[in-house]
């Protein structure tokens, strides 16, 4: 008989929440096993409570279980403390489903979220006893594919991949399914599928490319180095949501995930145009779900699952179009079944506080803004369509509602910032106070308390930004002060606490977000050296970085803070992802002069996506 | 109105610890659509209540909670419901309707547990070895409490012990007032015959939870599915 777990109980009793590693949730997927089956093993290669939040996952998933002869299960990185034990006893990393090894399956999916899981996928691979470089791959291992945001610059990570692909997982996967299933009943050699894959719509084999650097080290020439593949790689990109595939059983965890609720996604894509933000131009067009797909989905979901709350799911949920329809059924089914509706992403005005102080402890809850910037002229730079009016109208509203508690995004470090900018964000600090304390005594709730906090700005490839030159830690740090002791001279400074992302993160995701393919010995060296989990405080580990940079003999400075020419030929510039390059110029141009751009809806500015077909481009909104 | 659920954890949910499978039979009950009654307040949970949280890494065929409905059901129906929603390894074996006061709180009344422990190792076994064990008048094992290490005579505690097909079974005290874990008890006999608990390994199983027959009737005991009971003729069992 076949054991029901790979980890003895010896191993299971000494580590740290075994519920990571035993699988057996409801609804995951047991397939019988035969001869044909494809086994997919899909890694998000960070820790199981984080990586069962992804709803990406959980579509493709769906998606690929509704294949007879596909078989997806799922990998997630094991916990230090089980790594150490995995290694002194030779037991290969597993997926959780059938619990085999993942070196038997046919394709291990990665999806990467963001920069700092780089070390955890050459974890995930070794564990795996597959070689760390495609190219001391053989016939006995899997063929290695990685998706999500990361891969729009997938070149840092390009010798650890097989293929990466670009885009939607819904639209190329069944092309590629069946490209495989013909190889596999063939003997061409590995090489044959991959070079046949690269034609697949989407799908980018990095080791049939190649390039070349000019002296003073930037890119001079990217190319295929055989015929017949494409030289550019088109965004895959689902053109109908109603349509799309959405796992309406998606797995319930034991161990409480970080998203332990029902997730709906009512939209794609974001109309905003704000010129920091990667997915809101990635995941262009906006494309909305219909009204009656998301009521059904949202009754079917929380039937099947269970869960006691539901959220949803967007980039800016206020910009659907029928959200107050929605939000009004949610509540009527919600209420009956005492349900909790989790409102993220949420503009703050009459309606969506009307909203909130239906469905949520006005006591308990704090609202959020995400003002970016603290001044509207750096707003208007970073095209943040949010005024100063909105946010002090927005909280007076509230306060009156008797909410007392506000959260206050900000970035430091955005191009073109002065230190007025940088002060900006303790006065808008200030203005939010002084709204509290006009409200008469007798209607306040108590003291107010405001909660700014502000990440440091990291460029990112496809947006207006991505030519930008990124701070120093130093200077990240000096921002941070000026913002701290600005604070402190505020009247109300004492309902004003402040606090800041790590420095030395954010230049690496600097480096690692704008790398071309020499970055990837540094991470390679630096997981060598034990570098793992650097998205977590309590591991992440500078100084290895450091030493990895100087061992490679690469300077992360080239990479962050170098600002780039608009002719420079970047790493990422073989990708179409649906914006065009002319459209990102004229963005950062207009960034230069503080000039703002309309939102998809006001008005079209021809950001190249309507050739993607579908969305807001194209038919009217339904 | 109130009914006692008896349910089992098996291979592999041993790993699920007792919070999670709370939230997971939360989930269940939602599932199954049966009309829990609620909390009040701004964020409502459903009115159940544990018996006894099981450690991590022990199976059981007698784990308990009590369950409020706003609704009258029947308990075959309850367990059908929720059977229908059940994922490997859990299983619903009994339900019973009872009386909804304090006194017979499922918490409040356990009083001893049963278990089968199957050892793993050297740990020689004879019906002499174990009479000659329970024989002693004092067993004085180190426990920890909070704040300290004490000394504490667990004789008292365990009302039976012995040996059955392939393992240990034994009746012990639990509840609030002495809650006897069976792994000291094993280790008190294991001590005797000159092994120490490093050389065996334990398979944990709990059997059975129990309620005294009245108060004060120790050990003279009933199962918790019978404490309580309104009508045993509605009582649905495997």
């Amino acid at each position: 008989m076949k054991k029901t777990l790979a980890l003895p109980e010896d191993i299971l009793m000494q580590i740290e929440k075994p519920e990571r590693y035993i699988g057996h949730e409801v609804n995951a997927v047991i397939k019988e096993n035969s001869e044909d089956m494809i086994r997919f093993a899909m890694c998000f290669p960070d820790v199981y409570e984080i990586g069962m939040s992804h709803l990406g996952i959980q579509i493709l998933y769906d998606m690929f279980n509704k294949e007879p002869d596909v078989w997806c299960e799922r990998v997630y990185s094991p916990w230090p403390d089980l790594e150490a034990v995995m290694r002194e006893r030779h037991i290969p990393l597993f997926a959780l489903e059938s619990q085999d090894p993942v070196k038997i399956f046919d394709f291990l999916g990665i999806t990467i979220q963001f920069e700092m899981c780089y070390t955890n996928i050459l974890q995930v691979l070794e564990l795996s006893g597959i070689p760390l470089r495609s190219e001391d791959r053989t016939a006995e291992d899997p063929f290695v594919i990685g998706g999500g945001p990361c891969t729009y610059n997938p070149e840092p990570l390009a010798p650890f991949f097989d293929m990466f692909y670009i885009g939607e997982g819904e639209v190329s996967y069944p092309a590629l399914l069946d490209l495989y299933r013909k190889w596999k009943n063939s003997s061409a050699p590995r090489e044959e599928f991959l070079r046949e894959a690269a034609n697949v719509p989407g799908i980018y084999v990095p080791s049939l490319y190649s390039c070349t650097y000019a002296e003073d080290g930037t890119l001079s020439s990217f190319y295929p180095t055989v015929s017949g593949i494409p030289e550019t790689i088109e965004k895959q990109a689902v053109t109908d949501l109603n349509k799309a595939i959405y796992p309406e059983k998606p797995v319930i965890p034991y161990l409480q995930a970080t998203q332990d609720r029902v997730v709906l996604e009512i939209m794609r894509g974001c109309i905003r145009g704000c010129r920091f933000c990667q997915a809101g131009m990635i995941y262009r067009p906006l494309r909305q779900k219909s009204i009656s797909r998301l009521k059904e989905l949202a009754y079917r979901m929380l039937m099947e699952t269970g869960y006691d709350e539901i959220s949803l799911s967007s980039l800016s949920s206020s910009d659907y179009s029928h959200l107050e329809e929605l939000l009004d059924y949610l509540i009527d089914v919600c209420s009956e079944k005492k349900i909790n509706i989790s409102l993220p992403s949420l503009r703050i005005d009459a309606f969506s506080l009307d909203v909130m102080s239906k469905v949520q402890d006005v006591k308990k809850s704090s609202l959020t803004f995400a003002p970016e910037a603290g001044t509207q002229r750096m707003r208007d730079v970073i095209n943040k369509g949010l005024t100063e009016d909105d946010i002090l109208h927005g909280c007076r509203e509230a306060f009156r509602g008797g909410w007392n508690k506000v959260k206050l995004y900000f970035m430091l470090g955005l191009p073109f910032e002065t230190e007025e900018d940088i002060r900006g964000i303790a006065h808008l600090c200030q203005r939010v106070a002084e709204e509290y304390y006009e409200i008469p005594k007798e209607n306040r709730n108590g003291k107010i308390s405001i909660n700014a906090s502000s990440s440091f700005f990291v460029p990112k490839p496809f947006t207006p930004f991505q030519w930008a030159s990124m701070n120093t830690e130093e200077e990240f740090l000096d921002k941070a002060r000026i913002v701290k002791e600005e604070v402190r001279s505020q009247l109300n400074q004492k309902s004003i606490r402040y606090t800041y992302h790590h420095a030395g993160i954010s230049i690496l995701e600097g480096v690692l977000a704008r790398g071309d393919r020499r970055v990837a010995d540094v991470i390679e060296t630096v997981y060598r050296n034990g570098a793992r989990f650097d998205a977590w405080s309590e591991y992440f580990d500078l100084e290895k970085w450091h030493d990895a940079f100087e061992t490679c003999g690469i300077d992360p400075y080239f990479y962050t803070k170098r600002e780039r020419d608009v002719t420079e030929l970047l790493p990422w510039d073989f990708i179409r992802c649906g914006v065009t390059k002319q459209f990102l110029i004229r963005e950062w141009e207009r960034a230069r002069s503080g000039v703002v751009t309309p939102n998809c809806r006001e008005q079209c500015s021809g950001c190249g996506c309507a050739a993607l077909g579908g969305g807001i481009c194209h038919a009217r909104e339904d | 109105m109130r009914v006692r659920i008896k349910f089992s954890k098996k291979e592999p949910m041993q790993y699920i610890g007792h919070l999670d499978t709370m939230r997971y039979f939360q989930k269940v009950l939602r599932r199954a659509e049966l009309p829990v009654a609620f909390s009040e307040g701004f964020s409502p949970h459903i009115l159940m209540s544990f018996a006894s949280p099981l450690g991590v890494g022990k199976t059981s065929t007698g784990e308990y909670f009590d369950l409020d409905l706003r609704e009258t059901v029947s308990c075959t129906e309850i367990a059908q419901h929720m059977k229908a929603h059940l994922s490997a390894g859990f299983d619903v074996t009994a339900v019973s309707e009872i009386e909804e006061n304090r006194r017979t709180n499922g918490m409040r009344v356990i009083a001893a547990a049963s278990y089968k422990v199957t050892v793993s190792g050297d740990l020689p076994v004879t019906e002499e070895r174990i009479s000659h064990f329970l024989e002693q008048e004092r067993m004085e094992v180190l426990r920890k409490t909070k704040h300290k290490e004490e000394l504490t005579d667990i004789r008292p505690w365990i009302y039976t012990f012995g040996w059955e097909n392939d393992g240990f079974s034994m009746l012990v005290s639990a509840g609030s007032v002495q809650n006897l874990k069976p792994e000291p008890v094993i280790d008190a006999y294991a001590a005797m015959q000159g092994v120490s608990p490093k050389q065996y390994h334990l398979h944990i199983c709990r059997t059975e939870l129990f309620a005294e027959r009245f108060p004060g009737s120790a050990p003279d005991f009933i199962p918790l599915l019978e404490c309580g009971c309104i009508d045993e003729t509605g009582v649905y069992r495997e």
